[in-house]
């Protein structure tokens, strides 16, 4: 009974080992996906988004300065 | 839970972009503070409005001076007051995105970083201008394409070659538009005698001031001290006069192009040609500049749509995507 209990473990551990190795050793498909996901962050689609779904403060300056204007 | 904010910290103006909810914060890098205690009197345009006109006890200070931190304390505080002012608070820490100029040193860099962090950011990432100027442009810059951004700020001027997501060739100079306005406050000093303020000089390079002759030209009146009487006087500008007190700043920008242009791959130089140059940064609105740049380079140059936006936009849009596009963070590439 105890044998089996540990060979369980020793597979849960290699089992474990094996799945987080894997993760952390980039693979090549991985950084293809990764700079393909880059490069997709990029596009005019995807910063299109960014520029005109959100509204811009315009900076009061502009009418201060007029009332300033000693030129 | 905090909202994630992107930072154009400029030696002129600084911009916040607050995750999902846009441009939340543009005004002038000023900060007044009382020279006796050190207290922080005001920030922003209320400061602006002060430059040059404060009793002896206060003092409005830039503490960004060509593009780098003159004074790290002031700069942290102005930072902590517009986290706080964009609701940041000790239990809201958001992840942040500054604009750094590209030409940063190692320790400016850990300057920036560690003002933010002690300003209440969970974490601090650097991004280039203009690089965060090429994507809040809206220029293709995912694609195998040479695209090409001059962005002209207060106090550098950055050109830069980007394609596929990268910075291909990059050539920078601390040389702004504030050096222009200071390039003004001497011609006048010198050759008409009296003495006017920084924000005169400003105000002077946007009323007459120009890199090449332009059609509809006026002259300017302008106010100040008399250097041998002490009374205030009146004199007369003309563009040309102008143009001739700021040719030596202009020329060091136009050259820090023609160098960028030199250092970029053969291969992306007929790209230049069809595509052109994209100017972004407040110093692009001087007038002429984009003439005067396409004549010495012999290549188009466009305005960018949002020349005063662009680079908080960029920035902006990689708070926006923070996992996608870590790797355009200072320090990050791999």
């Amino acid at each position: 009974m105890v044998y089996v209990l540990v060979a369980v473990v020793v597979i849960c551990v290699v089992v474990f080992a094996a799945l987080a190795t894997s993760r952390r050793t980039p693979t090549s498909n991985d950084s293809v996906a990764d700079f393909q996901r880059h490069l997709n962050a990029l596009s005019p689609e995807a910063r299109r988004q960014t520029v005109e779904n959100y509204p811009v403060v315009t900076s009061p300056i502009e009418e201060t300065e007029e009332q300033d204007d000693g030129t | 839970m905090a909202r994630d904010l992107a930072i154009d910290l400029g030696t002129a103006n600084t911009l916040v972009y607050m995750k999902g909810r846009g441009i939340v914060l543009n005004e002038p890098s000023v900060i007044a503070l009382n020279r006796q205690t050190g207290e922080v009197l005001a920030t922003g345009h209320e400061a602006w409005h002060m430059i040059g006109r404060t009793p002896g006890y206060i003092v409005a200070v830039r503490p960004l001076r060509g593009g780098a931190i003159t004074d790290f304390d002031v700069t942290e505080r102005m930072i902590r007051l517009l986290l706080q002012r964009v609701g940041v608070s000790r239990f809201t820490r958001p992840k942040v995105v500054i604009c750094v100029p590209s030409a940063i040193t190692e320790v400016e860099r850990r300057a920036v970083t560690d003002a933010a962090r002690r300003a209440g950011a969970a974490d601090a990432q650097l991004i280039e201008q203009p690089m965060a100027a090429a994507i809040g442009a809206q220029l293709p810059i995912d694609e195998p394409v040479g695209n090409m951004v001059i962005d002209i700020g207060g106090g550098t001027s950055e050109t830069a070659v980007i394609s596929l997501g990268g910075i291909v060739a990059l050539e920078a100079v601390r040389v702004g538009s504030f050096d222009i306005d200071n390039a003004i406050q001497n011609y006048v000093r010198r050759e008409h005698g009296i003495a006017i303020g920084e924000r005169t000089a400003e105000e002077i390079k946007v009323a007459i001031g120009s890199a090449a002759q332009t059609p509809d030209e006026v002259e300017a009146e302008v106010s100040g001290r008399d250097l041998m009487m002490g009374l205030p006087k009146t004199v007369v500008l003309t563009p040309e006069e102008i143009r001739y007190a700021i040719d030596d700043v202009v020329s060091q920008i136009v050259q820090s192009v023609v160098r960028c242009l030199a250092k970029a791959p053969a291969e992306l130089a007929q790209d230049f040609l069809t595509r052109g140059m994209y100017l972004v940064g407040g110093g692009g609105l001087l007038r002429g500049l984009a003439e005067r740049i396409e004549r010495e380079t012999q290549v188009p140059v466009r305005m960018s749509q949002m020349p005063l936006e662009a680079v908080v936009l960029g920035a902006g849009h990689c708070i926006e995507n923070y996992d996608a596009l870590k790797r355009m963070f200072m320090g990050q590439r791999r």
